[in-house]
């Protein structure tokens, strides 16, 4: 049976003012606020049809079921006392562009409250949800959480049930995009590697901080977080293909159950200043690389062909095209070929390639092409059909570093690695997606696309994705987890593993089997409330006689330590007295 | 569960429906409440100056479907340079002229006037479905729409 022996105990406990019913009680609620006029968008009257289970008789309508929806299954994902507001229109937007959103600003440095931790690294930038849900309070109630505008001229699917068939799923690109402003992003300029700040306003000067999301985001090239690199270390990261890895304890642990074993790589193995895996393209011919029973290994060899004379309108063609049979066939037999892009087509490249015995071929963009990224590699009905090795295409600079090194000897690997899941790095860290070009930007806030399964914060979002924000359908709850969304069904602000009760009694006053005893229902800080200790008692008690006598040990302390008035305190007790407990 | 749990729960159950009832209530106003607050922050993002981008840019993929005969098509350049002026303001990653404040705790904050944002965008695969991918960066969206640089569609 639990006694409070001394005042002190409870002091230890010490309790802290919460107005219990105020807390929304697990999950969070989010609110979409329409911003769209009269007849468009969100209040447009086109009459709709119902579809998978929404029941719109409006095209708008359908829009903010929709919404709603999405909303929704953020809302009993996460949890957080402040309702959270995402102000949303649809508009016509530009052939191609679906929408966009993100967080409608930033904060820092908040203070702690109760229970409420504060801000999980201080200096640091944190969405304004997420900040508000640390914080306890909403740190500015005449704003929105989150902005976002869709495309009212794309033909969504505006079903709540995923079966999009050839369409795109609404549902879907939400969650996603609401995922982005809930903090599945950072506040990075990819391109310039700068963080946010900088700048000055009311005459105060705003520094360059960093973000939650880069505190987890870890270049394994140096070892180094974003949140701990200069700005140049910065930018170079943000081009570190299959380099760049969460490292965030939820989503690591999590990723076993996820992702699954075999990891299509192009993967340089040696030497070792140049290896591991590269971003390729892969090619609609030959053998793809998930589809080799184990990976081609070998040395990469680059071809040597004649120089094609100028066939206007196509120039002249280079010893390196690839397009002409090769004229160091000897060298590549039993080899990887690596071929530059350019004058004829892949097939043709590859085809000639295999005709010079290769084993694999690698295709690296000309100087044309210097900041693409890798193609998917097309087939055509002439060479396509011939091809059996398999391809990649790989970025310029890429192959040029390969090509850099082959005085020394490189070795290659093309396949499916069965020691890594498809979305992971050697250790299990999940990728993130650092693809080259980021001439004006990465795509850093998400996950690498050769993760398998899909996820939906990948970059592509794809036709095979569920509703399902957690393992082990998905990776993005435990991802948020990571950067602060600490689980906490009540709400109180204690996570629910530290929490001595994770659905406490947020009564604000504490009854005892449906006698109100009018007194404060208090939260300690163990996460426990006055009226849990209560309930406690009772089931830890063997007898009524124990139960109203460990009561009222504890409500003689609670008393003794001016936490409660001698009237309140008689109120529990009399509570107590009157009810059949045990 | 315990007898004793048991037990209370039985003696509240009639506490319970009574509470519902009242929960049901007070929901009620605290949606209401919400929904009020909600209007109280309905606001848009200023309109975040177009970064300086002097290039004149190619569209090499059918983005669009013409009005006229229902087939795919190129966006025209008049469409192409709405779609670039479009791309970099949502795209936009500069602090030029963001609004921020101290509050007295000490906290920070920094209003993004719609930057710092995601776009999620769509292009036409062979077999007549879209394509979707989120982008942060202006790159990024140019590079999967297949918008490119005046005199560099060639070397494609």
């Amino acid at each position: 049976m639990k006694t409070f022996k001394t005042p002190f105990a409870l002091l230890a406990l010490f309790v802290l003012l919460v107005a219990g019913a105020e807390r929304a009680h697990a999950g969070a609620t989010i609110f979409i606020i329409n911003a769209d006029g009269p007849n468009e968008g969100f209040n447009d009257p086109t009459p709709a049809a119902p579809v998978g289970g929404n029941n719109g008789t409006t095209l708008g309508q359908q829009r903010q079921i929709a919404f709603q929806h999405a909303a929704n299954i953020w809302g009993q994902t996460i949890d957080s006392p402040e309702p959270i507001f995402i102000v949303a229109a649809f508009n016509p937007l530009g052939p191609g562009v679906l929408g966009s959103a993100g967080a409608w600003d930033v904060f820092s440095d908040f203070t702690p409250s109760g229970l409420f931790p504060g801000p999980i690294f201080p200096q640091t930038w944190h969405s304004s949800a997420l900040a508000d849900k640390r914080a306890g309070r909403d740190l500015d109630a005449t704003a929105p959480d989150i902005n976002a505008q869709f495309s009212s001229n794309f033909n969504f699917y505006l079903g709540l049930d995923g079966n999009h068939g050839p369409l795109n799923d609404l549902v879907t690109v939400l969650l996603h995009e609401f995922g982005h402003g809930l903090g599945f992003q950072n506040f990075v300029n990819e391109s310039t590697g700068a963080n946010l700040g900088n700048f000055t306003d009311g005459g105060r000067f705003y520094p360059l901080q960093t973000d939650v999301f880069s505190h987890f985001t870890l270049d394994t090239t140096n070892g180094l977080h974003w949140s701990d690199m200069t700005q140049a270390q910065r930018q170079q990261s943000a081009v570190r293909y299959g380099r760049v890895v969460w490292d965030g304890a939820n989503v690591t642990n999590a990723a076993p159950s996820v992702l699954v074993l075999g990891s299509p790589e192009a993967r340089v193995l040696s030497p070792a200043s140049i290896a591991g895996a590269y971003q390729f393209g892969p090619a609609n011919f030959g053998t793809q690389l998930a589809s080799l029973p184990s990976p081609v290994v070998g040395s990469v060899v680059a071809a040597v062909d004649a120089a094609e004379p100028p066939a206007p309108p196509l120039a002249a063609g280079t010893t390196t095209d690839g397009c002409s049979p090769f004229a160091n066939a000897a060298a590549v037999a039993g080899k990887i070929a690596l071929i530059e892009r350019g004058l004829c087509g892949f097939t043709q490249k590859v085809f000639n390639a295999q005709q010079a015995g290769a084993i694999g071929a690698i295709i690296y963009n000309q100087a044309a092409n210097a900041a693409a990224g890798p193609s998917t590699m097309a087939t055509d009905p002439v060479f396509g059909p011939q091809i059996t090795i398999p391809s990649v295409s790989i970025t310029r600079p890429d192959g040029l570093t390969i090509l850099g090194q082959l005085g020394g000897g490189v070795s290659v690997s093309l396949g499916k690695d069965n020691s890594i899941r498809a979305g992971a790095d050697q250790l299990g860290r999940v990728r993130l997606y650092m693809p080259f070009p980021v001439s004006g930007g990465s795509s850093g806030s998400h996950y690498d696309t050769v993760a398998s399964r899909n996820l939906l914060m990948e970059p592509f979002i794809s036709a095979d994705l569920t509703h399902n924000l957690k393992a082990p359908d998905d990776l993005t709850l435990e991802l948020m987890r990571d950067v602060g969304w600490f689980a906490d069904a009540d709400n109180d602000g204690a996570a629910d593993a530290a929490d001595c009760d994770p659905n406490s009694d947020l009564s604000p006053t504490v009854s005892i089997a449906g006698c109100d005893s009018g007194s404060p229902n208090f939260l300690f800080t163990d996460g426990c409330t006055l009226a849990d200790k209560i309930q406690q008692l009772g089931e830890a008690a063997g007898n009524h006689g124990q139960f109203v006598s460990s009561v009222s040990h504890l409500t003689n302390a609670l008393k003794k330590a001016g936490l409660i008035t001698g009237a309140q305190k008689s109120a529990i007790q009399s509570c107590a007295a009157g009810a059949s407990i045990p | 569960m315990s007898n004793v749990r048991r037990n209370i729960s039985r003696k509240r159950r009639l506490f319970a429906i009574l509470a519902t009832v009242t929960l049901a209530l007070g929901l009620g106003v605290v949606l209401t409440q919400a929904s009020r607050q909600g209007q109280g922050r309905l606001k848009t993002p200023k309109a975040a100056p177009r970064p300086a981008n002097n290039k004149t840019y190619v569209a090499t993929r059918e983005l669009t479907v013409d009005q006229q005969t229902g087939r795919a098509r190129k966006p025209t350049a008049e469409e192409t340079k709405a779609l670039v002026d479009q791309l970099l303001v949502m795209t936009n990653r500069s602090t030029e002229g963001l609004a921020a404040k101290t509050l007295p705790d000490g906290t920070k904050q920094v209003t993004l006037e719609g930057r710092f944002g995601s776009v999620t965008l769509a292009r036409p695969r062979a077999d007549g479905t879209m394509e979707i991918k989120c982008v942060s960066s202006f790159d990024a969206a140019a590079e999967f729409l297949g918008l490119v640089e005046a005199g560099a569609e060639q070397a494609q």
